[in-house]
């Protein structure tokens, strides 16, 4: 057989075993689980959800199963972004016939690392009888030990059989036992179970007429909360026992969790979807007008933020408000020439990152003035008083602001060469007289306009053509005279932490809130919250120690279409 | 205030605009500090300034060394439609000793001199070095000063890449040349201290270093301002020369020497002799420095920063590289050697731009390494 025609039969089976799976696999579970639900849906909680992994996600799963060393080549599908959150988003993200076909690259790469002779030993756990026929009993092994970790759950016995038959199929056809592997591995990681997180509820024995997530369930919500990656093994096997119902066992495993070096990337994850963070991927800037802002500068400016929200709320254990007064951050030389200032030195940077704090009378005060919110809430060539606004009031304040409407006439806002009107305070003054435009502008731009004494890149600037920049404003009836009074202003916004435990519980959720789930955040989370002086870790600790994080209603009954092929 | 400040310290309008309101009001003197973005040689290459015309480059001047080698003239012409690949070894070994053929770039005196020509215009950028108003000597363009000694500029004034004209073409050799070298090799740094008054100050002091780091370059590939680098505690590349200024420009008394580390690929260091530095402080818009460093240097580093392009030097920038080390060696105009009585140094005129910055001293860097959580902003 050539290698056109083998590329071929691989590819059809592929396709074949992705396709059972699609359309066997979910419905049977669901049919069961639908089997066991009371007749009433509980009417606070939300339905489970199914997740697609983000691309993070998946990369973080290879690594805990396989190894950081391990190559993804291919292009993953885009994140969506949807009330807020990517973490919603990908509740509703499908996968596309272009998409699924890297997603099958990515996993027939994955396979060939994996049986590759340096690796399969260790990776496979077993030898075959021989190297050149099907072995039903070391297939069998290794993919129900692995594909128990990838599906986040024990895989079913008809699941199984799916792939352990492949596998003997293709072995025995190209007289290979290690070619069987490495497809059935790739079925598997091309597989819905493996790409989408499928939670699944079941009756609460404690809350009779009540719905909960199955402890498997349970235990991903949990594990990609914390750790934005799948459960680890012993995660797995307190879901297998049962045990993670428990209230003990659930708190023995969220302190082990959160006292974790892992909690790290699950904070991360969490931050860079509440502040948009892959808007990144698509920034750019004037490089004539804003040469300082380089690629390294502007992944460095993401990377600054991330920096000082770990510091700030993981290893100092502050006051989530502090992250909008906080003189404290991370610098690298780029950054520090952004900033004008001098980067101390530090000859233990292995990174080239330096701990440094401004001074006291620094312009630089929190998260908000750093780059990665003037810089990437702005134009390439001008920055944007109500980008920048609507920005705070959306991420900090959970306030919707609508889109402008499609007729609104810009050309007075872009002319920053305008010699009449030659601040972005004057101009946006006189764009904000179209009675359609105003109501917006008036809750967006004084925000932004306190942050204008930054200009797109992040840079700090006193004019604006040569006319002195007046950064003041008022909000919510809060004055304040420039960038850190508007920071200031922030901190002591109630909405301010109000906001972060709602995103951070629609993240965990993976969905918006329902009316019900609100009330329990507002009353129980957020005033918790409170009495722990806003410091983020007890946060997560409250959040997921509560059996009412795990409540769901029932399984919807109808599982959205997974893939668009066509 | 805390703008004005900060931005002061890095050298910035508001620096400068302070100083310049408030002279009796600051207290404190101000310190500046940069890290140089472009030297090249300062030229004011005009029409006219090359009587005859431009020294002849490709073809013509590859005739010019066939002639001058006695080849028949059908073979000119054949080589001459197979310039520059024709442009062999032999060519490159046409200088003779004792008969045999040797490099002549490495040997410029083993060819005849081709007696390239020079540059005779009347003004251009540099110092009064000698202190005497002589033939060769320019009239600066900036201060109006007579006697300028600037030799360098005429030996290199009628070769077309390296000419320049300070205010409107940078020299397109030496301009590549730096663009090549900038982020590659150690930065040169700046620092002037003392400053009380742009407007008159008769008491500062301006610092020369040689960076640990080499520069970064921005989106516009020039270095990128406000960077922090390290000095050099290599005291051969520590330079401080006494100035003053008047009106926003600094000029520096004369200093027995400059030495600087360049790059590992042209010159690897930079000697004056006799220097001195005339630098603007008040460039409001962009924040830079910029100005001219004249002294005298010796004039085989300059030859050498070309001919060690070899045939490159020749083919690419079409210098007559025997030509030009006659024309450096005829005009150069200081220390001769007590045994030929030869000059050895050919004064000379560098234009100097650089960009804000911040340097750590030896001294600081232990203060750092102690307490990494700096306050870098406070100086």
């Amino acid at each position: 057989m050539n290698d056109r025609r083998l590329r071929g039969a691989l590819g059809a089976a592929a396709m074949s075993l992705a396709s059972l799976l699609l359309c066997g696999g979910v419905s049977a579970a669901d049919k069961a689980a639908a089997a066991g639900a009371p007749a009433a849906a509980s009417k606070e909680a939300g339905p489970p959800v199914m997740r697609r992994l983000t691309e993070v996600q998946f990369r973080n799963i290879i690594a805990d199963v396989f190894g950081s060393t391990m190559a993804l080549r291919g292009r993953f599908e885009p994140d969506n972004r949807s009330d807020f959150l990517i973490a919603i988003g990908a509740g509703k993200a499908t996968i596309t016939a272009a998409g699924f076909e890297q997603y099958d690259r990515i996993a027939r790469g994955l396979g060939e690392q994996i049986v590759q002779p340096a690796n399969r030993d260790a990776f496979i756990g077993c030898k075959p009888a021989s190297d050149t026929a099907a072995d039903e009993r070391c297939a069998t092994s290794f993919l129900r030990r692995v594909g128990r970790l990838l599906f986040r759950r024990p895989l079913s016995a008809g699941e199984l059989k799916t792939f352990v038959d492949a596998s003997s199929a293709v072995a025995n056809q190209q007289h290979d036992f290690y070619t069987g592997i490495s497809l059935a591995i790739a079925g598997v990681l091309s597989s819905p179970q493996f790409l989408y997180v499928q939670e699944r509820s079941e009756p609460d024995p404690d809350r009779p007429g009540q719905m909960r997530l199955d402890s498997y369930s349970k235990a991903s919500r949990l594990s990609f909360l914390l750790w934005n990656s799948a459960p680890d093994e012993h995660l797995l096997a307190a879901a297998e026992k049962g045990s993670l119902h428990e209230p003990s066992e659930l708190q023995a495993q969220v302190d082990r969790m959160l006292a974790s070096s892992r909690l790290e990337a699950g904070v991360r994850a969490f931050f860079t979807d509440m502040l948009q963070f892959e808007l990144f991927d698509t920034l750019t800037k004037d490089p004539a007008l804003y040469p300082k802002f380089t690629l390294s500068a502007s992944q460095d400016a993401r990377e600054q933020t991330l920096r000082t929200i770990v510091q700030t709320l993981l290893r100092d254990g502050d006051d989530y408000r502090s992250l909008f007064t906080t003189r404290k951050t991370f610098l690298t030389s780029g950054l520090a020439a952004l900033y004008r200032v001098r980067l101390p030195y530090a000859p233990d940077s292995v990174d080239g990152w330096v701990p440094y704090e401004f001074s006291g009378d620094s312009d630089q005060s929190g998260i908000l003035t750093q780059a990665s919110f003037v810089a990437l809430h702005s134009h390439p060539a001008r920055t944007s008083a109500t980008l920048r606004g609507r920005a705070l009031v959306e991420i900090f304040q959970c306030i919707k602001v609508p889109d402008p409407p499609s007729n609104v006439n810009f050309t007075l806002v872009q002319d920053t060469s305008s010699a009449v009107y030659r601040t972005a305070r004057v101009r946006l003054a006189a764009h904000a007289k179209e009675p359609t435009c105003a109501g917006c502008h008036r809750l967006t731009d004084p925000l932004g306009l306190g942050l204008e004494n930054f200009d797109t890149s992040g840079e700090f600037r006193e004019n604006e053509n040569g006319v002195p920049i007046d950064s003041s404003g008022t909000f919510r009836g809060r004055k304040f005279t420039d960038a850190v009074g508007l920071g200031q202003v922030i901190h002591d916004q109630p909405a301010t932490t109000s906001c972060l435990v709602r995103r951070l519980h629609e993240y965990g959720l993976g969905r918006m809130e329902t009316r019900g789930e609100k009330d329990w955040r507002v009353s129980i989370l957020e005033k918790g919250f409170a009495a722990d002086g806003y410091r983020f870790k007890p946060l997560l600790r409250q959040l997921t120690t509560s059996a009412e994080f795990y409540r769901t209603a029932p399984n919807p009954a109808v599982r959205p279409s997974l893939v668009n092929v066509r | 205030m805390r703008t004005i400040r900060a931005q002061a310290a890095a050298g910035g309008l508001f620096g400068a605009l302070l100083l310049l309101a408030s002279a009796h009001a600051v207290a404190e003197p101000q310190v500046r500090q940069y890290a140089v973005n472009w030297f090249f040689p300062a030229l004011h290459s005009v029409e006219g300034d090359c009587p005859g015309g431009i020294n002849p480059t490709g073809p013509q001047r590859f005739e010019r060394i066939l002639k001058a080698m006695n080849t028949p003239p059908a073979k000119i012409q054949k080589l001459l439609q197979g310039y520059p690949r024709s442009f062999t070894e032999e060519y490159v070994n046409r200088g003779q000793i004792d008969g045999h053929p040797v490099n002549v770039y490495i040997n410029p005196t083993s060819a005849p001199d081709p007696d390239v020509k020079t540059s005779t215009g009347k003004y251009g950028y540099g110092f009064n070095l000698d202190g005497k108003e002589g033939p060769g000597d320019f009239i600066d363009l900036e201060t109006g000063e007579r006697g300028v000694d600037n030799m360098s500029a005429r030996a290199q004034g009628c070769f077309t890449t390296l000419r320049g004209d300070l205010n409107k073409t940078m020299p397109q050799h030496y301009s590549a040349h730096w663009e090549t070298v900038r982020g590659r090799m150690p930065a040169w740094l700046i620092e002037i201290t003392g400053i009380d008054s742009l407007e008159k100050d008769d008491d500062v002091t301006v610092r020369t270093y040689s960076a640990i780091e080499p520069g970064v370059r921005d989106m516009s590939a020039q270095l990128m301002p406000d960077m922090t680098f390290r000095t050099s505690p290599d005291p051969r590349y520590m330079n401080s020369l006494h100035g003053r200024i008047r009106h926003g420009i600094l000029t520096t008394d004369p200093a027995e020497s400059f030495h600087m580390l360049a790059d590992p690929y042209f010159q690897m260091s930079i000697t004056l002799r006799s220097v001195r530095l005339r630098l603007h402080l008040d460039n409001e818009q962009d924040r830079r420095l910029k100005g001219v460093i004249g002294g005298y240097t010796p004039f085989l580093d300059v030859y050498n920063s070309i001919s060690i392009l070899g045939s490159s030097g020749e083919v690419d920038l079409g210098v007559d590289l025997p030509g030009f080390y006659f024309a450096l060696r005829k005009l150069a105009d200081a220390n001769p050697d007590p045994r030929t009585g030869m000059n050895m140094d050919i004064s000379s005129a560098y234009y100097i731009e650089a960009v804000p910055a911040f340097l750590i001293h030896r001294e600081q860097e232990m203060q750092f390494t102690q307490n990494t959580t700096g306050h870098g902003d406070k100086k």
